[in-house]
């Protein structure tokens, strides 16, 4: 009866997976039901606008302004925009300008259709008009900032584009900063990082597909990637996963990525991201597929491979004997981040050989005085570093400097004074912490796969620690990205050239296999300089001048 | 309200936590819970089945960084003694009257009463083997009288002595590999029954308050027994007749003229050859570098004709004490060079049906040494104070 | 029909042998008690003596690619005497993880953990073997080629640092023991590391091997595992030299000799880690295998279900079987050689004389790859070929 309660829930939860695969089409017909049910679009202005209105439900911020064009001012319209989302020069230039000098060129008044045709093809000075006959679409159109020109007596609407909002300028990314490189940032505008990215890019390969995804945000979602080099299976997939989504909103990447991820339960994300544009054009052109969202900076990409939270952008532009030492470094400090305080517990408590015989004395003598077992010690010190690191975040910048000071000495001297950890144990998990930051993306699951391995470590010493770490090897080596396997580079011998060190560029000729299709092929093989500084030039001057100096 | 799976689960990651927050697992132990044990000593007693055994544990090493505060005097150590059958009896006894565990891991040294050793080891070693907290690689020496006294005394330069004699038998060690017995070699040799096991001898000498732990040799058993032993000068014939011996010095005097020449490295072969008989013959050729170290006398030579004249006495010298060492082994029957080792490894046939016989055999082995000493430099000078000027 | 549709590669299956017989690392001592200082000498035998016998598996598995064990011998014995030989074969592969499993106890139990009782430790590592038998024999293979690489590193690197305390003439006098002693050292060392890879065979069907690519793949992973456990006990001999057969663990005792200085002293726990790991794998591998026999035993679909089951059992099996190391140790020298050459060698011997008279497999039957049913078009993402 114990164990029934978490079996049954086990078992439903393995096996949902498998249910809602073949129920995933019910979704699409309730939509098309809504589609037929809503008001229709009529030839009467005032009727329209008051049902664009209701839509709209009569919020204060929507303009309507009626305006009456044509040589005689026989024709009626209005136009319906949302304050504040429009660019107020394209709408007096572009639209009512041109509209209210046009003068007919024939004689005879066009007719309802065509007079909109007119409009849209010959008289608005926009860069993006659509004619649109649904009522649904033209407020659509209106929240997201496009203004909409309603003719009275015309069935349908021009929806012009007049998207203008105040928005961030181009910075410096401030969760990945280089000391080397490019410091553009994505922003929050969904056709400024389209654009940042295409301009990595200039290729006609590069193939963007849009999307809309949740029923109250109406958020834009992009796939780039390039046609001929991404596996189509993958892109297949991906479109099939976001645009069967069903849900309410998308406010940030976040949500797309908890929403299409392959392992839910699972500490490490299979969908990585960044906010940096170099870094989704080189991932782009490995062969995967970028999700750029409106509303927010952070770009997905997918597939994900494990190695991937080891390289930073700044790896490809520094040296690659640097860049291989930096490599291996972090691989060592997620080690670190994870083992450490299993490690420290296991030596303490149980494997006391390993210590040398001096140190063995001074952890003696620190111990004397701490009333708590080892591993209560560690759990304490990695609950106060989390809430320093969390306070660190929020906290508002001008008490931060004072926070800080406290933070550290009570952490540091004065717990230990007091006698409540040890000093060793201090130092332990300060290295932990911050050896956790080496690789930004694994640090959330660091922290929590840290305190997972203490208890096997304070019960069983370096033996529970060591199949702790063969039960993390086994669930990374079971878990995939969009069908390619999690720890690929590991495991496949052709890959290792990007995962323990850095290949020199000039030797990475060929794509990682498990992720592209299509043309692996990077470059042509070489070992810098192409040519030698040819000697011989050298040497003519040389003789000119007397021989080398 | 909290339902009934709620509850069930909440208690379920209860029971997961309790093991690591009470620490009730079964090995574990918190460091201060034990004690670090730096040296063991056993010793007879009158009783012949009884054991005494003596076991130093330590408090701190001195000289650390602790938080500032200085040694208020007190003694570093704590030495914990007992009569009793065996030494796990009273391994267990000291255990018992404790609240603390003993942590043999770190000792680094094993030592034994000279009674002990003249009564047979061999009884007192199997713990040492079969625990699994005890180490092959510690050494053991014999001590010169009571081996607890090694351990009750302290010293200047390292409060801790048996880390101390552990430290002067690892530095010995770099001299040749011989002088420092660990367990494994010791009972390698034993097993064998006819090589004969050594042990350093160390000795307590001074007064209460200002004493000093020396060697004073090395000690020769037969079997398990401590039958004879070599004082400094013979141990250095010793091994040198086992090979690879770095940095030590050879004393040549001719009169009143002395001088020190520092050898950096000596190797020697050795050649055992048997006849159809059983007649054994043993060439020893030891050859090595040397400088001349320190000097007086020899005011009559020139540096041309000194150093072939110092080479030749060297050279004497080492032959004289290698036959020495090796004389008295053979008073003592105890094959210390392990010349029987090399037998069996070398001529297996003839060594079968020698084998037996060995203890009549061996001390009508025939030895030859053979030294060559090459002179490579003299130092900072050439000539000594007192030799004449070669330029005149 | 096959239970397990992972695919692996040749060279994976390579690493795999290799790190099974690199497992063995740590039991060497009843090879050292039967040749004492010469048994480096059954070694390169019985390297030479199990060709044969590798060569027999290697014939089985391009003779049915598709089958595993069990399959093959309901084919070739026909369906009763080959489900005989079938549950017969499942008891032999449980016991053998059972073994192992238990050595893995026991081997932790005598190193560090005196007091913990023998359960907890098995069942810890029990659990992690279930859990990756769950995820497919892709899982569990995954890391054969690095952690063949990391055994190499770890001999390399104990050899290094015990060089200074090695003696040549630990290995002399050679060839001095009675021929016996060396023919029952070879035959151990064949049946026992050697044998047990007719495990392997149960792994037919997730690697697809061209006769010349199999016959390449199973000698040169045997060989590998073979230098491996001859250069650990030619290190074992050149230190340990007339104390060998003393010991239990000799392996154990040359790591707990590493002594460089204080810091690099007492540091043979990291050792005995890393060949732990080593003998988690060999366990996985054998779990699977009883797994996959259990559930064509049985006939089911799936045999995700069966490796919990298999789990247990295999953690309970372990201690009963002998009532103490002594016992276990002197069966391993004298009974367990022959009794196993009734299933690595007679059995498969017989299977082979058998389809080979009866002309099997049938070359009508013969498909290159059976035709799966078409799965949903949403799957199709996740069916590749693994490395």
């Amino acid at each position: 009866m114990l164990f029934g309660y978490l079996i049954r829930k086990l078992r439903f939860l393995t096996s949902y997976r498998n249910i809602q695969h073949q129920s995933g089409n019910s979704a699409n017909e309730e939509t098309k039901v809504e589609k037929q049910n809503e008001i229709k679009i009529q030839k009467s202005l005032h009727e329209n606008l008051k049902n664009l209105k209701n839509i709209l439900c009569d919020s204060q911020d929507l303009n309507v302004h009626s305006i009456r064009f044509g040589s005689e001012s026989q024709f009626s319209a209005a136009i319906v925009f949302f304050d504040g989302m429009i660019d107020n020069p394209t709408l007096t230039d572009g639209i009512l300008r041109p509209l209210m000098l046009w003068g007919m060129g024939k004689k005879e008044d066009p007719d309802d259709t065509d007079l909109l045709n007119i409009l849209e093809q010959e008289v608005v000075c926009a860069s993006t008009v659509t004619k649109e006959e649904a009522l649904s679409e033209l407020a659509a159109g209106c929240l997201c900032g496009e203004t909409v020109l309603l003719v009275d007596g015309c069935m349908g609407g021009l929806v012009i584009n007049t998207k203008g909002w105040e928005k961030r300028s181009v910075t410096e990314p401030a969760s990945e900063t280089v000391v080397r490189g490019p410091r553009e940032g994505f922003t929050e505008n969904l056709r400024t990082n389209t654009s940042l990215i295409r301009r990595k890019i200039r290729n006609g390969q590069l193939k963007l597909e849009q999307l809309k995804v949740g029923e109250k945000t109406q958020t834009t979602v992009c796939l780039m990637y390039l046609e001929g080099v991404a596996n189509p299976k993958i892109v297949e997939e991906v479109q099939y996963r976001i645009s069967q989504l069903d849900v309410e909103s998308i406010l940030e990447s976040g949500y797309i990525e908890e929403y299409i991820e392959d392992a839910p339960f699972s500490p490490f994300s299979t969908v990585d991201y960044s906010e940096k544009p170099d870094v989704v054009a080189a991932r782009i052109l490995e062969g995967r597929i970028a999700i750029v969202v409106d509303g927010t900076p952070f770009v997905l990409t997918v597939p994900m491979l494990f190695i991937e939270s080891f390289q930073t952008a700044e790896d490809y532009y520094v040296r690659p004997m640097y860049a291989s030492l930096l490599r291996i470094i972090r691989f060592i400090a997620y080690f670190i981040t994870v083992f450490a305080p299993a490690v420290y517990i296991a030596l303490n408590s149980f494997h006391h050989e390993l210590i040398p015989t001096t140190l063995l004395f001074t952890f003696a003598k620190a111990r004397e005085g701490t009333p708590f077992p080892v591993f209560v010690e560690a759990l304490i010190m990695i609950f106060a570093f989390e809430i320093l690191r969390e306070a660190g975040v929020r906290l508002p910048r001008p008490v931060g400097q004072a926070i800080s000071i406290v933070g550290a000495l009570i952490m540091g001297d004065a717990a230990v004074s007091a006698g409540i950890v040890g000093a060793p144990m201090v130092i332990t998990i300060a290295i932990t912490a911050v050896a956790g930051f080496l690789v930004p993306s694994q640090t959330d699951s660091g922290s929590m796969l840290r305190v997972v391995m203490m208890i096997p470590a304070a019960v069983l010493g370096l033996y529970g620690v060591a199949f702790g770490f063969l039960g993390m090897l086994v669930h990374l080596a079971s878990l995939e990205s969009f069908g390619v396997p999690y720890f690929d580079s590991f495991s496949n011998t052709r890959d290792m050239q990007d995962t323990l060190i850095r290949a020199p560029l000039w030797a990475m000729t060929r794509r990682p296999k498990g992720i592209a299709r299509g043309d692996m092929t990077r470059g042509h093989f070489f070992i810098p300089p192409l040519r030698p500084f040819a000697s011989d030039k050298h040497q003519e001057d040389d003789a000119q001048e007397g021989g080398e100096s | 309200m909290i339902t009934k799976g709620k509850r069930i689960v909440a208690l379920l990651l209860i029971f997961m936590m309790l093991p690591g927050l009470l620490s009730g697992c079964w090995d574990s132990r918190e460091i201060d819970k034990l004690f670090i044990v730096t040296g063991i000593a056993i010793d007879a007693t009158d009783d012949p089945d009884q054991v005494d055994v003596t076991m130093q544990i330590g408090k701190e090493r001195k000289g650390e960084a602790g938080l500032g505060e200085a040694q208020t005097g007190g003694s570093s150590t704590i030495v914990l003694n007992t009569v009793n059958d065996t030494i796990m009896g009273a391994i267990r006894e000291f255990n018992r009257n404790s609240n603390r565990k003993l942590l043999l891991q770190h000792n680094p040294i094993r030592l034994f009463g000279i009674e002990v050793a003249e009564h047979g080891v061999k009884k007192h070693i199997d713990l040492f083997l079969r625990d699994q907290q005890a180490r092959l690689e510690v050494p053991v020496a014999i001590v010169e009288g009571r081996a607890a006294d090694v351990l009750t005394g302290t010293l200047d330069q390292d409060p801790l002595s048996g880390m101390f004699v552990a430290g002067l038998l690892e530095d010995l060690s770099k001299v040749s590999v011989e002088l420092q017995v660990r367990m494994l070699d010791f009972v390698s040799r034993l097993l064998q029954e006819t090589v004969a096991p050594m042990m350093p001898i160390i000795a307590v000498v001074g007064e209460e308050d200002k004493k000093e732990i020396k060697t004073v040799g090395m000690g020769i058993f037969k079997g398990d027994k401590l039958v004879g032993r070599l004082d400094n000068d013979q141990s250095l014939g010793y091994i040198w007749a086992m090979g690879d011996v770095s940095q030590f010095n050879v004393k040549v005097q001719e009169g009143i003229d002395k001088a020190i020449l520092h050898v950096s490295k000596l190797k020697t072969k050795r050649e055992v050859t048997i006849s159809d008989d059983g007649v054994v013959k043993v060439k020893l050729s030891m050859e090595g570098g040397a400088s001349i170290a320190e000097m007086e006398g020899f005011g009559n030579m020139t540096p041309q004709n000194l150093i072939p004249h110092l080479k030749d006495l060297a050279q004497e010298e080492m032959k004289q004490t290698v036959t020495e060492a090796f004389q008295i082994s053979q008073g003592l029957n105890a094959d210390m060079l392990a010349i029987s080792a090399t037998l069996e490894q070398r001529h297996p046939k003839k060594w079968e049906k020698i084998k037996d016989r060995w203890d009549e055999i061996y001390p009508t082995i025939e030895l030859t040494v053979d030294a060559n000493l090459k002179i490579l430099g003299t130092g900072q000078i050439i000539q000594s104070l007192e030799m004449e000027e070669a330029m005149k | 029909m096959r239970l397990d549709k992972s695919q692996i590669s040749g060279t994976r299956f390579m690493f795999t042998i290799t790190f099974f017989l690199q497992s063995s690392a740590l039991l060497t001592a009843f090879l050292s008690s039967v040749a004492q200082q010469d048994s480096w000498i059954p070694v390169v035998l019985s390297t030479i003596s199990c060709m044969p016998l590798v060569y027999l598996f290697r014939t089985l598995m391009v003779m049915f690619p598709e089958k595993t064990l069990l399959e093959m011998m309901d084919e070739v014995f026909g369906p009763v005497i080959g489900k005989i030989f079938g549950v017969w074969y499942l008891w032999f592969f449980l016991t053998l993880a059972a073994l192992n499993l238990k050595d893995l106890g026991d081997f932790a139990k005598a190193t560090v953990m005196t007091e913990t009782p023998h359960v907890v430790l098995v069942l810890l590592c029990a659990l992690v073997v279930v859990w990756a038998v769950r995820h497919g024999l892709k899982v569990v293979t995954r890391y054969s080629a690095l952690f063949t690489f990391i055994e190499f590193g770890i001999v390399a690197v104990t050899f290094v640092l015990v060089a200074h305390q090695m003696d040549f003439n630990n290995l002399l006098p050679a060839f001095q023991l009675p021929p016996i002693k060396y023919l029952q050292g070879t035959h151990l060392m064949t049946m026992i590391p050697v044998g047990e890879l007719v495990v392997m065979l149960m792994l037919t069907p997730c690697v697809k091997l061209s006769r010349t690519a199999a016959t390449k793949y199973w000698f040169i992973g045997v060989t590998m595992g073979m230098l491996t456990l001859f250069a650990i006990l030619v290190r074992d001999i050149m230190i340990l030299g007339n104390t060998l057969p003393m010991f239990t663990l000799p392996g154990l005792v040359t790591m707990r000799l590493v002594n460089l200085g204080e810091a690099l002293s007492r540091i043979e726990i990291l050792f005995a880690v890393g060949l732990t790991m080593l003998l988690f794998f060999k366990v996985a591998v054998l779990c699977y295998a009883s797994t996959i026999a259990l559930a064509q035993l049985f006939k089911t679909k799936s045999y995700k279900n069966f490796a919990l089951i298999i789990g247990v059992l295999v953690v309970v099996y372990g201690p009963i079987i002998y009532s103490s190391t002594v016992e276990q140790s002197t069966s391993a020298r004298d009974v367990i050689p022959f009794f196993w050459g009734v299933f690595e060698v007679w059995i498969p011997l017989l299977m082979f004389i058998i389809a080979k008279i009866r002309k099997l497999p049938k070359k009508t039957a013969e498909n290159p790859r059976e035709q799966e049913p078409q799965p949903p078009p949403r799957r199709r993402v996740k069916e590749e070929h693994m490395k």
